[in-house]
This record gives C-alpha cells, sequence and structure tokens, in this order.
C-alpha cells in the first residue's frame, strides 16, 4: 500500500433491533411497513440482530451489503414479512441480502443464483417460507432479473449442498416502476 | 477604587458604609460602576439596597459568612462577581433585573433569587466570553435567567445553575462536560426563548410540563438535552352531569307511580298534579340515566370526590283550587348496586329555581366508574299546604353537581424542532403512565434520541407519535437505554406517519431488566424507513 495505509472498509455500520430479546421470554414486534433505503451513491451497510414481522418490507438499494441474523436456539426470533419486495438497480450490484452465520440448523427457502451475475440483487440463505408475497423486480429497463430457485422450507442445508426438491422457478422481469421509496422521500 | 463594607447602618446607598481600605473609616462613598466592592469580616450584617445598585468587581469573601445582602430593584455588576461565603439575594417581586458583565463564580455561602408579587427577578449574563463557575455545595436558585452573551457554565457540581420561572437565551449558553465530568443546566419553568446557541459537552435538563413550550428557533447542539417528564397528574374536577334528554322546559316526567296519588299532565304543561292531601306521597317516577364525566387527554384513571349533588330546576303552578306551599323532592342516585339517597330538594315558589338535595352522596359514589354508571330517580315526598287542589310541581332540568379531584396519566407534548449533532434527545420516564407525545403533524428532527427510565415504580410508559401525525427523522441513533424500565411495559405508538432512521436502532432494555419488563409496538399504518448511513462512492 502506499504510505503504508491500511484502510479498512466497515463492511456492516449500522445495526437494527426492532424487537427485544431477553432471557426469560421475547418480544417480538411487528411494524406495518419497513424500507430498508440506500440511496444513490450512499453504500449503507446494515444489520439486524432480532427478529421481527412487518406487513411489507421493502428493499431498495444501489448497492449496500443487509445481513439478518439467524434464529438462534433460545429464544427464537424469525424475520417474518408478509410481503417481502426487492427493488434492484441497474448501477451496480444491487443490495446484497443475505443471514447472519449463526448456529441454527433450520434451512432457508429463498435463493437468487447470483452466480449468473445478471440479476442487481443477491438474495442468499434467507428463509421466504414465512412469506404470503415475494417479488422482485428492477428499477429501470437496464436491470435484468436473475433466476430465483425456491427451496422448500424443510429442506436440509448439508456441507452447503443444498437439494432442491421443487422445481426451478423463473421469474421474466417486470416492467419498471417507480421506487416507492424514493416517493415518500421526495416529501420529506 | 475598592470599596469595602464597613456598614453601621444597612443602606448600601449611604457613603458612611463604605471605606477605601477594609476596616478603615466609612465616609468613602457609594460605589461607582468602576469600584470594585468587597465584603469582608467588617460592618453589619445586614445590605439593605432599595434602588439599583452598580459596581465593577463584586465580591463577597471567605469571611463574610455574617453578610446578608437584599435586593431589591437589581443593578449592574460590570466585573467579576465572586460569592465565597454569605447571603446573595435579590427579593422576589418587582420585575427588575441584576446584570452580570463579567465572570460569575459561586463557590460557598447562599446564592437564592426569591420569589415575590409580581414578575420575578431576571439575572441577565451579558459578558462576551465569560465563565459561570458554580463550585459550591448548594445550587444557585435563579428566577428569570437570560444569557445575551457568551458565557460557558461550569463546576463541581452537577447541576450548576436551577431556573425555576423562565429562560430566554439569544446568546450562547455552554454548558461543559468532559468525560463522565458532565455539567447541567436545569430549567424548571417556562416560558423558554431561544434565538442564540445552546451547546457544549454538558447537559440542558429540562423539566417538561403540561405547559412547557420547546422553542423552535435557535440552535441547540449541547452533547444531552434531556426532557425529565414533569406533567401534572391530577386537575380539579367540576362538572354538572346533566340527565340524559331533560335538559329543556318541555321535557315530560312520564308517570310511574300508583293512581291516583301521582299524575302528570303530559303535553303542553309538563308537571305532576299534587295530589289532595299532605303529609309524604312515597311514590316515584321512573329513572333516567346521567351523562358521563367529560372525557380528558389523557383519560381519567381515578377520582377523588368530595361532593355528588343532586339539583333540581323546578317551580310550583296553582291549581283551580289553591298552590301548595312547599313539595319534597327526594333524589336517589343508582351506585350500580343499590339506590343511594341523595336527600330532598324543597320546591317552593312559582318561578323556577335551582334547588339542591339536602345530602352529598360522595361517599357510596366514589369511583369513576360509579360516576359514569349513574341513574337518577326522583320521587315526591310530604307536600305542605294548598288546599283542595294543591297545583303542579314541574320539574323542568336535573343534573348531579360533582366535586373533587380527577387523576390521569402524565401527559406532555413536545413542538417539533431540529436538535443538531451531537445532540442527544434524552426522554426520561420518571412515575407510571406517562405519555410523552411529539405533536404537530410535523418532522422532528433528532440526532440521537434515548430513551430512559430507572424506576421501578413505573409499570407503563408511552411514546405517542400516533395522535398528532408526528414524524421521527433520527439523524443518530434510537435507543431505549440499556439499563432502562426496570418493570414496565412500554409502549411506541408510530402512527400513520414515516420515520425516517439513518442510524441503529436499539429497542434493547437489558438481560437484569426482567420479565415484566416489555416492549409494546403499535405500528400504525405508518412506514418505517431504515436509511442506513455509509460512505460516499
Amino acid at each position: 500500500m502506499p504510505n503504508g495505509i491500511v484502510v479498512i472498509d466497515i463492511i456492516l455500520s449500522t445495526q437494527y433491533r426492532l424487537s427485544r430479546v431477553h432471557s426469560t421470554g421475547q418480544d417480538y414486534q411487528i411494524y406495518n411497513r419497513v424500507i430498508l433505503f440506500g440511496a444513490y451513491g450512499d453504500q449503507g451497510n446494515a444489520k439486524f440482530i432480532e427478529g421481527f414481522g412487518a406487513n411489507e418490507f421493502i428493499v431498495e438499494s444501489n448497492t449496500g451489503a443487509f445481513q439478518f441474523r439467524k434464529q438462534t436456539s433460545n429464544p427464537v426470533m424469525l424475520y417474518n414479512f408478509d410481503k417481502f419486495k426487492v427493488i434492484g438497480d441497474y448501477r451496480g450490484f444491487g443490495p446484497q441480502i443475505r443471514s447472519w452465520v449463526s448456529f441454527t440448523i433450520v434451512p432457508f427457502g429463498l435463493h437468487i443464483n447470483y452466480e449468473y451475475d445478471v440479476f442487481n440483487c443477491r438474495l442468499r440463505d434467507c428463509d421466504a417460507s414465512y412469506g404470503q408475497e415475494i417479488e422482485v423486480y428492477n428499477s429501470t429497463e437496464l436491470g435484468i432479473n436473475t433466476d430465483i430457485e425456491f427451496y422448500d422450507r424443510d429442506v436440509r442445508t448439508i456441507s452447503r449442498q443444498r437439494n432442491i426438491l421443487g422445481e426451478r422457478q423463473k421469474l421474466s422481469p417486470t416492467p419498471p416502476q417507480e421506487g416507492l421509496t424514493q416517493q415518500i422521500l421526495e416529501t420529506l | 477604587m475598592a470599596k469595602y463594607w464597613v456598614g453601621v447602618t444597612s443602606d448600601w446607598h449611604d457613603a458612611n458604609n463604605w471605606a477605601t481600605t477594609s476596616g478603615g473609616a466609612g465616609g468613602a462613598g457609594v460605589p461607582t460602576a468602576s469600584d470594585d466592592v468587597y465584603f469582608n469580616s467588617n460592618g453589619q450584617d445586614l445590605v439593605s439596597a432599595a434602588t439599583s445598585i452598580v459596581c465593577n468587581n463584586f465580591t463577597l469573601e471567605s469571611n463574610s459568612s455574617h453578610i446578608f445582602l437584599m435586593l431589591y430593584q437589581g443593578g449592574i455588576i460590570n466585573g467579576d462577581f465572586i460569592q465565597h461565603e454569605g447571603y446573595f439575594a435579590p427579593l422576589g417581586g418587582g420585575g427588575y433585573v441584576l446584570e452580570f458583565k463579567g465572570n460569575w463564580l459561586y463557590d460557598g455561602g447562599t446564592f437564592s433569587v426569591g420569589t415575590g408579587i409580581g414578575v420575578d427577578p431576571t439575572c441577565l449574563f451579558s459578558g462576551i466570553n465569560k465563565t459561570f463557575v458554580n463550585n459550591n455545595l448548594a445550587a444557585a436558585s435563579f428566577q428569570n435567567f437570560s444569557v445575551t452573551g457568551t458565557y460557558e457554565f461550569s463546576g463541581t457540581r452537577l447541576s450548576v445553575a436551577t431556573i425555576f420561572q423562565g429562560l430566554d437565551i439569544s446568546g450562547v449558553m455552554t454548558i461543559k462536560g468532559v468525560a463522565q465530568n458532565i455539567n447541567r443546566i436545569d430549567l424548571k419553568g417556562g416560558p423558554f426563548t431561544l434565538s442564540g446557541t445552546i451547546d457544549g459537552g454538558g447537559r440542558f435538563f429540562y423539566w417538561y410540563k403540561d405547559n412547557s413550550i420547546m422553542p423552535i428557533s435557535g440552535t441547540i447542539k449541547c452533547r444531552y438535552f434531556r426532557f425529565y417528564i414533569a406533567g401534572s397528574d391530577n386537575k380539579p374536577l367540576n362538572a354538572d352531569l346533566n340527565v340524559d334528554g331533560w335538559s329543556n322546559i318541555n321535557q315530560d316526567w312520564a308517570y310511574e307511580g300508583v293512581e291516583p296519588w301521582i299524575d302528570t299532565n303530559n303535553g303542553d304543561v309538563s308537571c305532576i298534579v299534587l295530589p289532595s292531601v299532605s303529609g309524604s306521597i312515597g311514590l316515584y317516577d321512573e329513572e333516567y340515566t346521567i351523562e358521563n364525566v367529560s372525557t380528558n387527554d389523557s383519560p381519567y384513571t381515578s377520582v377523588d370526590i368530595t361532593k355528588v349533588k343532586i339539583h333540581l330546576v323546578g317551580k310550583l303552578v296553582a291549581g283551580t283550587g289553591g298552590i301548595a306551599t312547599l313539595v319534597m323532592i327526594k333524589g336517589y342516585l343508582w351506585d350500580g348496586v343499590v339506590w343511594q339517597d341523595g336527600g330532598n330538594a324543597i320546591i317552593t315558589g312559582t318561578s323556577y329555581s335551582d334547588r339542591t338535595c339536602s345530602t352529598s352522596l360522595h361517599i357510596p359514589i366514589d369511583t369513576l366508574s360509579k360516576l359514569n354508571t349513574l341513574k337518577l330517580k326522583l320521587e315526591v315526598g310530604d307536600v305542605i299546604d294548598g288546599g283542595l287542589d294543591k297545583g303542579y310541581v314541574v320539574i323542568t332540568h336535573a343534573y348531579v353537581e360533582v366535586e373533587g379531584t380527577a387523576y390521569y396519566n402524565q401527559l406532555v407534548i413536545l413542538n417539533a424542532r431540529s436538535y443538531d449533532i451531537p445532540c442527544e434527545v434524552e426522554i426520561e420516564y420518571n412515575n407510571d403512565g406517562q405519555i410523552f407525545r411529539l405533536d404537530s403533524n410535523a418532522r422532528h428532527y433528532f440526532n440521537k434520541l434515548t430513551i430512559h427510565c430507572d424506576s421501578a415504580d413505573v409499570d407503563t410508559a408511552e411514546f405517542d407519535c400516533a395522535t398528532k401525525n408526528a414524524e421521527m427523522w433520527c439523524n443518530g441513533k434510537f435507543d431505549i437505554y440499556e439499563n432502562a424500565f426496570p418493570s414496565a411495559v412500554f409502549t411506541l405508538k408510530l402512527g400513520n406517519g414515516v420515520h425516517v432512521f439513518r442510524q441503529t436502532i436499539d429497542f434493547y432494555f437489558s438481560y437484569s431488566s426482567g420479565s415484566a419488563t416489555q416492549l409494546v409496538v403499535d405500528p400504525g399504518e405508518g412506514t418505517i424507513v431504515l436509511w442506513p448511513k455509509g460512505r460516499q462512492i
């Protein structure tokens, strides 16, 4: 490195605990709508460290890493979203959404195959089995949806080899939509 | 020139009470704006200034404990104010200003601004780049306080100034705080106006009450700004509870007796035809419901009742053969279990008059729920005089007079403004049932926002954005302090607005808080935007 400078990027800078877990129980909270928003050029990273619920959860970002800690053995806390929506962006790799290392053995059912490198959102190791609706689309016509593979919730994960029980699902790119978050933020 | 107090009388404005040397001969003249004033072991104890004073530096020396200085009309201290001992007492009332233009040091004795009739004194700090230092064991208490200059407030005490009535800052109030040594300014009453700046590493401690109003102008960027919830939890209850549907003159008092003793002239004249006998009749009319105690924000939780009395508005009407002199009407109130006897109202005369039943029922009717389920029953008692035809009695209006005290959960309301970096807004719950409400259907720009509560007496606490559709924009961390709420259910009402958080949210109490501590989120229909800060690409 020039001048001996070592640059350390803080990958996960912001931590959200929207529910509380204590030794004798849990306070599991359900919100109406939660938007995880990364503005243009703003590489904010975040992690969630306790489970919570939302009627609608939207991730809209150019880039950034968002991690959800998996449930631990006790107390059990899940991320439970009735409607989960990811809005990617053609400018970069899009947001990366994944679970965090933990001791859980519960498999996660939704996997977006990022290896094709054409989808602008990487959604990894997430359990979609609770969701009522999973919607993924790009914010402009320049983005291309990748393949999305659904896994059954009962699939075991063994040595990172996943058994695909269901047929691989491919979602067609939907027409570009105006970013919901932007509409809200424009009023701020 | 130095002027030493050698008073033989109490009058500040007596030239003979001042000397040019300590303990020297009097007669040096009354201190002027350029004179340095000293109080030490000399002179008489009581010093009184009936009109305003002026001096340069002002010093109560460490051997001046006998001095008791009373100011009636304020004054101007052009230089530094130093109090090592003695009693410095600007008296209350008068509406005067005591101006400090230099540094202010207080490390002994007593500094106390009094209260009186009228506007209490204002202590004005107008110096530029000066210091206010309280190293005393006692607090310095002020009534009205004004900073037009630039002052740093510090001291060995935690709270260096306690302001009871009002604060105006057009200059700069810097509250010192370094590491763990956090000084603070306590404001215990309004009004609070701010066109200047509050900054520094210390804490502004606002005892936030029902009528407290945060200024929306000026700059707040001190390290900590705490709202200590100090609302009232009761107010006098003085209500007249109307009898439902019975508040106008044509209301029919329908018959429900045993014939022939009571009858009503049903229709154009609402009245009871009195029977042609004297003495107690003992028959009663139908029962009526009574309106509830009017609602309060926040709702009443309990009442302490001192009076519950039935009022009847009525008159006597002549019949064809006479008119009664007096008719007793007995009122009963249903307390949920039995009819309670409220005593007699005596109806006399031929013009409408408000008559009160004799007995207050505040002892059996002692709860809010009983008050809100009251029913009324009336009974005609003795009829005195009147001949064969005793005429009629007309009751046009009835109500229940209630007096006492109503209790409710403390509710304080914060109007919207901005708090700048690095200010951490702290909200402290300290009593059970308190509600902290964000007002104004507007956006509140916080930097850091932290919820505190260290009282085990708090069973419930509420943070309310919902009622007024308030919105939060937190530039920094939104946090429930790690040891908050030892035993409480904390409810966060988010409402229907959009709340933006640009840094960590941590709804976390502590493992030691125990199972009684709970977080409840009432999400409304609103949106939370989590917008983590990141590096700019």
